[in-house]
């Protein structure tokens, strides 16, 4: 079983982050809240009310939307990523054609690429660039909010903290809202207001980032806290 | 030998094979002529390159015309066996349960009947010409492109990318027509000539048994069953039209193979100056 | 006690077949391991860390070659020793631990039988030595229960335990020099902690050189005495961990360190990431490969000059690679 009795609450513009290690249930949690993955029991509330039917998840995604951590695999390489930002605006049918277009333009510009990527496939792109694609595609929706499921996982650091601060801006600009799933702490306590910490298919304690990490209650959380790399503490810059 | 060059020969066999089945005929002495003094005449007597059978009718025209025959009923049966296998193999990896469970046992049918045993039984039931032909070849074929495309679509169905484009609202209909679509035109590019090829042995050997175009109409197949009988006497009744159907499967596998290499790509990992430092070396998964 | 130089690198330079006239992957590149020491080697992808490491065992990949350069395990230059002395070499002199324990455990092999697997690679044991002696190298690497889990297929292993399987491995022969190529990287934080404390302990205790490579520099500093931070196939700052912690010089550095979240950030000390990426493969720019994300550089002679080697007048053996303009 990968959850286990799991219960979850957010609000506008915050900024959330789950963590736990392999096997925690993370993952799950999210993919099930955006509908990728099928809870046995339990359901998802979206406004306050149940989602059950196809058309019903096609209004949460309206709000809510999801990026892989895999950015290889998540972008069809077939389509140019100007195809594959645009797609969610041609299916709802927003705008005309040439406004659409413009529209790809500018998230593109917002997330650190430039308007004449449009055409080029992904596979020209590295991992990071290919993350800020698909963030653009989530954006251009405009959701209100983003779950990241270990977006930044695979990147170099110097990448990552690049994404990570495109985030904050997004957040704290665009009002967005995220749900940040994560195995490293430290990129948690930097960038979410709220963490939700899992182990073993279980919420084993949820609270504010401040509280978390000056008052850790639980057991678990205060193991992972205690084996997260420190050195840098000492660094000066 | 070098994928590169195989592809190049063998289109360019193929195109003059085709350029001869069309314009052929147009310049060629009449092959329903018959002569009986000038009959049973061996290849490279004159006036005949490649010789004439017991009725005097001129080999090289008859084997021009029968390309005709062999060309539009492979290509066309290819063309149609191909869009019914797409079209099943679609369905066969549907959402649906009952669809796809539908469509895998119809194709397993059809595979597991014995194809001549059917095509006799088509045939004496219509009659035996070039429709009917192309109709027992798209029966013939279609159930392995249909395996084909299944396994396709089945395999792509999972990755990320098309969870991804349901995530932004893709319905199955777009999913399968615009994500998981292009994904499908490299293996059918492969697949096409090689139902060809073996389309061109299927007509070959049905009318080799009768079931085929009928005479006087030429084709291969029935080239060999005439010239069966002459076998010890007159070799190049046979051998010349079963050298033609040997050539042009040939040319359609090389074909085949020279596309599915080219299609399939160098898997090795190079380094690629072109691209950045870091996504040379980047593996595809740290966390 | 003096330190004994286990391995010594001189002027490395690895370059790609095929390609003449680009610049090479790893350039010039000079180390030294020390007996009981771990030097950790900390870059982002295509610096050419784990081109390095793997030049030690001479294991390249396809594609890449040693053009120059010197390499010295305990005295024997490996650059100039045929294949057959080389496998002698591999898994006695020196080792290699990988980043994924899941592909570098043969899955159809008990640990028993991967262990004696290395074991009789480099000499004739009976059975009896090499359980005892694979015992007794499970016992060092904190694996627990040993005796009954000779019989265990690594699939019926955590991660951790895979890769402390692994380090066994690696360790069984006694080797002199270890490589640790992101050996922590897969593995989930609360493991990753034992098997840092399991490398940094076994280097000492053995008296082995260890060259641990990571991206991490959080986990680099929980782990090694001295510290080499490469870019784009150069070492552009290297000395002693806390040195170079609490007074980076080199621009990349301090990049790297302000832009590393670490237990101490937060919005209100905002992460400053490195501007730019890195330059396609072999072609480096002329003058310092730095420079076009430098957010500290002096333009004309960044550009044009080779960049120099610049030591810490408190601390010779903490020095880096810039011009003289940049104020440091």
């Amino acid at each position: 079983m990968a959850l286990d009795g799991v219960g979850f609450l957010i609000h506008p513009g915050e900024v959330i982050g789950i963590v736990g290690e392999s096997g925690s249930g993370k993952s799950t949690l999210s993919r099930i809240l955006v509908g990728i993955e099928k809870a046995t029991e339990g359901k998802v509330l979206h406004n306050g009310e149940a989602v059950k039917s196809t058309s019903d998840w096609q209004k949460l995604r309206l709000d809510v939307q999801y990026i892989f951590q895999d950015p290889f695999l998540s972008l069809a390489p077939h389509m140019t990523v100007g195809q594959s930002i645009r797609d969610g605006l041609d299916i709802r049918g927003e705008g005309t054609p040439i406004e659409r277009d413009e529209r790809v333009g500018k998230i593109l510009e917002l997330v650190g690429l430039k308007a004449s990527d449009v055409d080029s496939y992904p596979a020209v792109f590295s991992g990071g660039q290919k993350q800020r694609i698909c963030l653009a595609r989530a954006l251009i929706l405009n959701p209100k909010v983003i779950i990241c499921d270990e977006i930044v996982s695979g990147l170099d650091v110097s990448v990552q903290a690049q994404i990570l601060n495109l985030l904050v801006e997004l957040n704290q600009k665009n009002g967005v809202g995220l749900i940040f799933v994560s195995h490293d702490l430290r990129v948690v306590k930097y960038l979410c207001q709220r963490i939700i910490v899992m182990h073993q298919g279980l919420i084993v304690e949820a609270n504010s980032t401040e509280e978390l990490f000056s008052d850790p209650k639980h057991e678990y959380t205060q193991h992972l806290l205690s084996s997260v790399p420190a050195g840098l503490s000492i660094a000066g810059v | 030998m070098r994928h590169h060059t195989l592809l190049f020969f063998s289109t360019l066999l193929m195109a003059l094979i085709c350029i001869a089945a069309i314009f052929g005929p147009l310049f060629i002495p009449d092959p329903l002529a018959q002569d009986l003094i000038n009959s049973m005449l061996p290849p490279l007597s004159p006036g005949h390159i490649l010789g004439t059978d017991p009725l005097g009718r001129d080999i090289f025209s008859r084997i021009v015309s029968g390309a005709r025959v062999s060309l539009i009923v492979s290509l066309l049966g290819m063309i149609g066996s191909l869009t019914v296998g797409t079209i099943m193999g679609l369905v066969a990896g549907a959402r649906n349960k009952w669809l796809a469970w539908a469509s895998d046992r119809l194709i397993d049918v059809q595979m597991a009947f014995p194809y001549i045993l059917l095509a006799i039984v088509i045939v004496s039931a219509t009659t035996a010409s070039i429709p009917v032909l192309i109709f027992l070849m798209i029966l013939a074929g279609w159930a392995s492109a249909a395996r084909v495309i299944r396994s396709i679509v089945l395999s792509e169905r999972p990755k990320d990318y098309i969870k991804a484009a349901s995530l932004v609202g893709a319905d199955q209909r777009r999913i399968l027509v615009k994500y998981i679509g292009p994904t499908l035109i490299p293996a059918i590019l492969t697949i096409a000539p090689l139902q060809a090829s073996a389309m061109i042995v299927m007509e070959a050997t049905l009318s080799f048994l009768g079931l085929g175009v009928q005479p006087p109409t030429p084709s291969w197949g029935g080239m060999l069953l005439e010239g069966k009988v002459y076998i010890s006497e007159a070799w190049w009744l046979t051998t010349i039209p079963g050298i033609a159907i040997a050539i042009t499967c040939a040319a359609l596998i090389g074909v085949g193979e020279g596309l599915s290499v080219k299609l399939r790509g160098d898997r090795r990992r190079r380094i690629d100056p072109s691209k950045s430092a870091d996504s040379n070396f980047e593996s595809s998964s740290k966390s | 006690m003096s330190k004994n130089i286990l391995l010594s690198i001189r002027n490395l330079t690895i370059s790609l077949e095929d390609r003449p006239n680009t610049s090479p992957i790893v350039q010039d590149l000079n180390l030294e391991v020390n007996e009981g020491e771990v030097l950790g080697i900390v870059g982002e992808s295509g610096s050419g860390k784990s081109l390095t490491g793997l030049s030690v065992l001479n294991m390249l990949p396809k594609g890449v070659y040693i053009s120059a350069g010197q390499i010295l395990a305990d005295g024997n230059d490996v650059t100039k020793s045929d294949e057959k002395t080389l496998r002698t070499f591999r898994g006695a002199l020196f080792s290699i631990v990988f980043q994924d324990p899941g592909s570098a455990l043969n899955p159809s092999r008990t640990i028993g039988k991967l262990l004696s697997d290395v074991a009789r690679a480099h000499g004739n044991y009976s059975k009896d030595e090499i359980r005892k002696k694979s015992i007794e190298v499970l016992k060092d690497v904190g694996f627990p229960d040993p005796e009954s889990r000779l019989k265990s297929f690594p699939f019926q292993l955590s991660g951790g335990l895979r890769q402390r399987v692994a380090i066994a491995m690696a360790l069984m022969n006694r080797p002199k020099i270890l490589i640790a190529d992101e050996p922590t990287t897969s593995l989930d934080v609360s493991v990753q902690k034992g098997i840092l404390h399991l490398i940094r302990t076994r280097t000492i205790e053995d008296g082995i050189g260890c060259i641990f490579i990571s991206h991490d520099l959080g986990v680099i500093a929980e782990v090694a005495d001295r510290v080499m931070i490469m870019y784009s196939g150069q070492v552009v700052e290297e000395g002693p961990m806390a040195s170079v912690l609490t007074n980076p010089k080199h621009p990349y550095t301090r990049g790297l360190i302000a832009s590393a979240p670490s237990m101490k950030s937060s919005l209100a000390n905002p992460l400053r990431p490195i501007p730019g990426s890195l330059p396609p493969v072999g072609r480096t720019p002329s003058g310092c490969a730095f420079q076009d994300r430098c957010l500290e550089k002096s333009l004309g002679t960044c550009s044009t000059l080779n960049p120099t080697w610049f030591k810490d007048i408190n601390d010779n053996t903490h020095r880096w690679l810039c011009h003289s303009e940049v104020k440091n």
